[in-house]
């Protein structure tokens, strides 16, 4: 597995099962990880194993991302259920804090390009999914094209 | 290699910095959940530094490096907490050496306290070998209790160094005591590979 040692600082906010399971990833290759959630329940669900900081609050407001010294980190990943969050944290991220990598989560398809027009990498399940799908379906047709010849 | 012991009771943070530790320092950390059960553990080992929350369940970080102090024990300790208060930092700032470092730190953060924190080691080692090398060779009644007691913090600051053994030999042979003075001798003989001695004013080694 690679090692990164620490050297790179990441922001995740929202501790759902997508945040959740991917700062404790994030933590076990190696990366310094801060998780944000406002609700403190949910960090309870973290695997044992994990190494790394949470911090409780609402991350849209600007003391929670400096609590979390956002300024200092390396990439920041949005992963919260909400669309509207997701834009704002993200926007905040880069324009006042500066973090330099910021790749957010897309819930609704239809708001891809907003988020893309401000320079933000999206993730969307959606198209994830019909990507992965297709995918699929290509696969299995060139095996049976492959039987034809 | 430098020997540490890690104060958290908040699992995920102690993972994290025995992992941030051990990948900067090439050692590997020890482990307390409580003040009380670091207490234990500093009561049989010996450490060059350690690392303390400052809210912990039980007894509390302050109180912990207190009671650590009163068993003479002066291992430089870093505060690591969310939440310190400007009174909590004032009520610590005596029982040094100390440093804060705030929740959350990136990698650099804690490699530049715990550098500074050991330096500190050092350099207050190599002050009070100058202070206990002055109260041994004065001749006024009391110098060798004072020279006795710089000693021991010595200890307590370097457990692996020969050169308060070397102090020590001496001053037992000035108080005439021959037989614990040549157990010291030996002692320090036995951890100083070199054989450097100390007053050759060379740089002493922090591990």
């Amino acid at each position: 597995m690679t090692r990164i040692n620490y050297q790179f600082y990441v922001v995740v906010v929202g501790c759902g099962k997508i945040g959740l399971e991917l700062a404790t990833r994030l933590s076990s290759i190696g990366f310094n990880v801060t998780l944000i959630d406002k609700n403190p329940e949910s960090f309870e669900k973290l695997p044992e194993d994990y190494g790394g900081f949470t911090v409780i609050g609402d991350a849209t407001e600007r003391e929670i991302l400096e609590r979390a010294k956002a300024g200092k980190a390396d990439l920041l990943i949005v992963t919260t259920e909400d669309d509207a969050t997701n834009y704002f944290v993200s926007v905040v991220g880069a324009k006042i804090f500066g973090i330099p990598n910021i790749i957010s989560l897309v819930n609704n398809r239809e708001n891809i390009p907003l988020f893309e027009r401000t320079g933000i990498k999206v993730i969307s399940p959606v198209s994830l999914a019909i990507e992965s799908f297709e995918h699929s379906i290509l696969e299995g047709v060139e095996q049976v094209a492959g039987g034809i010849k | 290699m430098i020997d540490v012991l890690v104060v958290d009771d908040e699992r995920h943070v102690r993972t994290l910095l025995i992992k941030m530790i051990s990948n900067l320092f090439e050692c590997s950390p020890k482990e307390a959940d409580s003040a009380e059960e670091a207490l234990k553990i500093c009561d049989k080992e010996r450490f060059d530094l350690i690392t303390a929350d400052i809210k912990l369940s039980g007894m509390d970080g302050i109180e912990f490096i207190k009671r650590l102090r009163l068993r003479g024990i002066f291992t430089p300790v870093l505060i690591i907490s969310a939440y310190a208060t400007p009174e909590d930092i004032a009520e610590v700032c005596r029982y040094g050496p100390i440093d804060f470092l705030a929740k959350p730190f990136t990698q650099d953060e804690l490699r530049k306290k715990v550098k500074g924190l050991l330096d500190l080691k050092k350099d207050t080692f190599e002050k009070y070998l100058r202070e206990a090398e002055g109260f041994i060779h004065s001749n006024l009644s009391g110098d060798l209790d004072k020279a006795e007691q710089i000693i021991r913090i010595m200890f307590s600051l370097m457990p692996s160094s020969p050169i308060p053994h070397y102090l020590m030999a001496e001053l037992l042979e000035k108080r005439g005591n021959k037989e614990l003075a040549q157990r010291h001798l030996s002692a320090a003989k036995a951890l100083d590979v070199e054989q450097r001695g100390y007053r050759r004013g060379e740089e002493i080694d922090t591990d």
